[in-house]
Formats: structure tokens, sequence, C-alpha cells
């Protein structure tokens, strides 16, 4: 399946085609509910967003717009987005922290060819993640993940905002440029 | 500001880290119509939509599928014009042309690996009832309501000691919380003359709830719905034959019968 494939589920969709939605859900739930798991740290929340999001996806098809970003990327920012909405709404979040966010749940299905390309790209992106220093990856995942803000993440770990900032900046440069090399 | 200060402030934006100065600055560059911002802003979205893919998938729940795609097939057997994607819109430029070209195709790269298949076990289960949905004009508020709840579960009821491997049988779509229980039934033989199909929810301590009588079509297809009090739990369901009038205790042959779990 490429990026190509996803394009076409997204305008099957659009035109209301169930069976495309039942495609881009195998295809894409178990990263969206990963991502969940992750920022929300708590199953039920994380049930409802995969269903949330999927549903947005169906029901407001015509907000995607290919010229604009790729299905995937599409997918990962309505996902991220909305998890980091619920994360606001709610003024504490359970201490509960749920260690299959990481990789315990992970799934082992899917076609031998799906696995090998989600393998390879997951691969990349770890081991640019991997290449970061340990404050650089600590920054940059407390705002992406928990969708702090420079100050927030600076008063989270108790260093100075300019570090901070240095810290998120030059991880996202470093990111990009490893990822820039593998295209 | 210069290529590079844009980039490093799109990246920051796009990451979610910037600090509400930095996302003034930065929104007030895009909706300025800034090609390089809006460039560099479609990249750094790419970039940071990666950082998730370093994690495992994990699959979610089979009730989370199932909700949905219910809630789909009810979306499309009710109706409703949905519109088509939007149209690619004209570039403002040849900068901004090749820079969401770049974007586009960063993407894509990205994406090109991305796939994630899942089990597949209920697709032909799923693809039996939404065109059974599609054929029948029964979707009333009722089915409406239980499909449409994000806690929507659904349960096989079988013939006792009989497989169920394509012949009669039946679905129950149902909402946990809000107590709706929606029956599909299919190719089910007609009851005896004089009798009736009555549908049974059972609780947990085994008490058995009497939830309307139904009948089924020449293909021996029916749905039928029924609302619970709130109050009780619900572990399984049944139906059996009934007089025509229906009872309030089951007296004859228990044809279906589920766990709804």
């Amino acid at each position: 399946m490429s990026a190509t494939d996803d394009i076409a589920l997204m305008r099957c969709i659009a035109e209301r085609d169930p069976t495309a939605m039942r495609e881009l859900y195998d295809k894409h739930a178990g990263l969206v509910y990963a991502m969940a798991m992750k920022i929300l740290r708590n199953r039920d929340d994380a049930d409802e967003l995969v269903a949330d999001v999927f549903w947005e996806l169906w029901d407001k098809s015509s907000r995607y717009d290919q010229t604009r970003a790729s299905p995937v990327t599409y997918i990962v920012t309505l996902a991220r987005s909305r998890c980091i909405d619920r994360t606001r709404r709610k003024a504490a979040r359970p201490a509960v922290s749920l260690e299959g966010a990481d990789g315990q749940f992970a799934s082992d299905s899917g076609t031998p060819a799906d696995n090998t390309v989600l393998g390879e790209q997951r691969e990349i992106v770890r081991t640019a993640l991997a290449s970061l220093e340990p404050n650089q990856r600590q920054a940059l995942e407390a705002a992406y993940f928990d969708g702090l803000s420079h100050s927030e993440i600076a008063e989270k770990y108790g260093k100075p905002l300019g570090t901070v900032k240095t810290y998120v900046r030059q991880g996202l440069i470093r990111l990009r440029d490893k990822l820039r090399k593998t295209d | 500001m210069t290529h590079d200060q844009i980039q490093e402030l799109m990246l920051i934006y796009a990451a979610g880290a910037a600090d509400p100065d930095e996302r003034a600055a930065a929104e007030q560059l895009l909706s300025n119509g800034n090609v390089v911002a809006q460039g560099a802003y479609a990249e750094a979205v790419a970039v940071v939509s990666t950082i998730p893919l370093s994690l495992n998938p994990i699959i979610p729940p089979k009730s989370v599928r199932d909700g949905l795609l219910l809630r789909v097939a009810a979306d499309v057997s009710t109706g409703g014009v949905r519109p088509t994607l939007k149209p690619q819109s004209t570039p403002r430029g040849p900068v901004l042309a090749a820079w969401f070209a770049g974007a586009l195709a960063a993407s894509l790269a990205l994406a090109l690996t991305l796939t994630l298949v899942q089990n597949r076990n209920m697709r032909t289960q799923y693809q039996h009832l939404q065109d059974r949905f599609a054929a029948s004009n029964e979707l009333d508020s009722g089915i409406r309501n239980v499909v449409s709840s994000p806690h929507v579960r659904l349960a096989k009821l079988t013939y006792e000691n009989r497989p169920d491997g394509g012949g009669p049988g039946a679905r129950m779509m149902y909402c946990p919380v809000s107590k709706q229980y929606q029956l599909v039934v299919y190719r089910v033989s007609p009851p005896p003359p004089g009798r009736v199909y009555e549908l049974w929810l059972i609780t947990d301590q085994g008490q058995k709830m009497p939830a309307g009588t139904f009948t089924v079509d020449e293909k021996g297809n029916a749905s039928h719905y029924f609302k619970a009090p709130r109050d009780v739990q619900i572990a399984s369901a049944a139906v059996t034959d009934e007089p025509e009038c229906g009872v309030t205790d089951p007296t004859g042959v228990v044809h279906l019968v589920g766990e709804l779990r």
C-alpha cells in the first residue's frame, strides 16, 4: 500500500464508500490508537478517540485536501490535535501509565509486505529520533505528545526557557535533516 | 526574518511547542500568504507527523471497529449527500507550487512505507450486515440511536448446537450504556402457524425479560428494536417462538441464543 492508495481511499470515502473506510481504518487505526494511548494514557479515552477520529474522517471527508498533505500526515495531525484537545479538557490526567503505549501491545498482524515497509519506515524514524541528544528527544516528545509549549516544557523539567528552545529547535532540525537524507 | 528563521519557526509551530508570541508570528506569516512560510509549514507538518511512526501500532479493541463501521453503514443507509474532494487549488505562483510539490513529495515518500493491516476476520460479516442495511428500509430512529452510540457492540445469536456457517442466525447491535438493542435476523424459517418469535433479554441474575415479538419476511429476515430499562444488566439474549400475543415468560422452543458481553 502506498500514499497513492491512501489518496484513492480518501477519494472513495468522500464518495461515501464504506469499503474504503474499512480499508483506511484497517491500515491506520493501529497508529492512531498507539498515539492515543501514548498521549491520553487511558484506554477508554483512546477507544473513543480512535472512533472519533475515524468518524470525522468519514463525516467531514471534504476537509481533506490532497494538495496540502498526504493522507497519513492528515490523519496523524488530526489524531494529535484531537488528543491534545481531549487532554486539555481534562483537569487532571489519570496517574496510571499504560506501558503498552510504547509497543508492548504491538500488532504483529498485517501482510508480510505491509510489515516490511512499515518496519522500514519505523526504523528510519526511530533511528532519526535515536540520533538526537536525550534532552532534545525529551523536549521534542514533550512538545509533540504532551502538547507542551516551550515555557511549559521549561517549567516541567526545570530548565531555562532558552535551553529548552534550543533543544526543541535543534531536535526538529536534526530530525528534518535525517529524514531528508533518507528520501 | 530569514528563510532559516522562518523554517525553524514553522517547525516549532508545527510541533506545537510555540509560545503565544511565536504562535502569533507563525500564524501571521501564514495568513499573510508568505510563500516561504507556507512551504516551510507544509514540510514541517510532514516532518513532525513522522514522530508517532516510531510507535509500534496497537490494535484497538474490536468493539471500536465494529461501532465505527456500523455507524458508517447506518450513515450510508440513511442517505445524505456527501461532498466530493476539493478540486486541486490553483498554485499562487511557481515558488509556492514548488514548495507544495516538494512538501507533498516528501509526505508521499514518507507515507509510502506506512501501512497497517489488521484483523480482517469480521469483514465478510460486516459486509453482509451492510448489504442487509442497504436493502432494508427498516433503519428507524431506534437503530440509528444504537449504531450512532460510541459504545455500540455487536454479538452473534446462533442456533444452539448448530455452527454459524452462513446459515440462519442473528446479530444483535446494542449499546450497553443506553440499553438499546437492535436485533437483525436472517435466513430464519417462519415461526409455526399462529406463533411469532419473541426476543428475551436475560439479566446476569438469569431473569428473562420479554423484549417484544416479531416475525420474518419471505426471505427469513427481520429487524427488531427494544429499549431496556437502564438499571438492568443484560448478559445474554435468546429468541423463542411463542403465541401471537406474546408471553411474559418463555414457553416455546429456543431458536437463537447468544451472549451479550
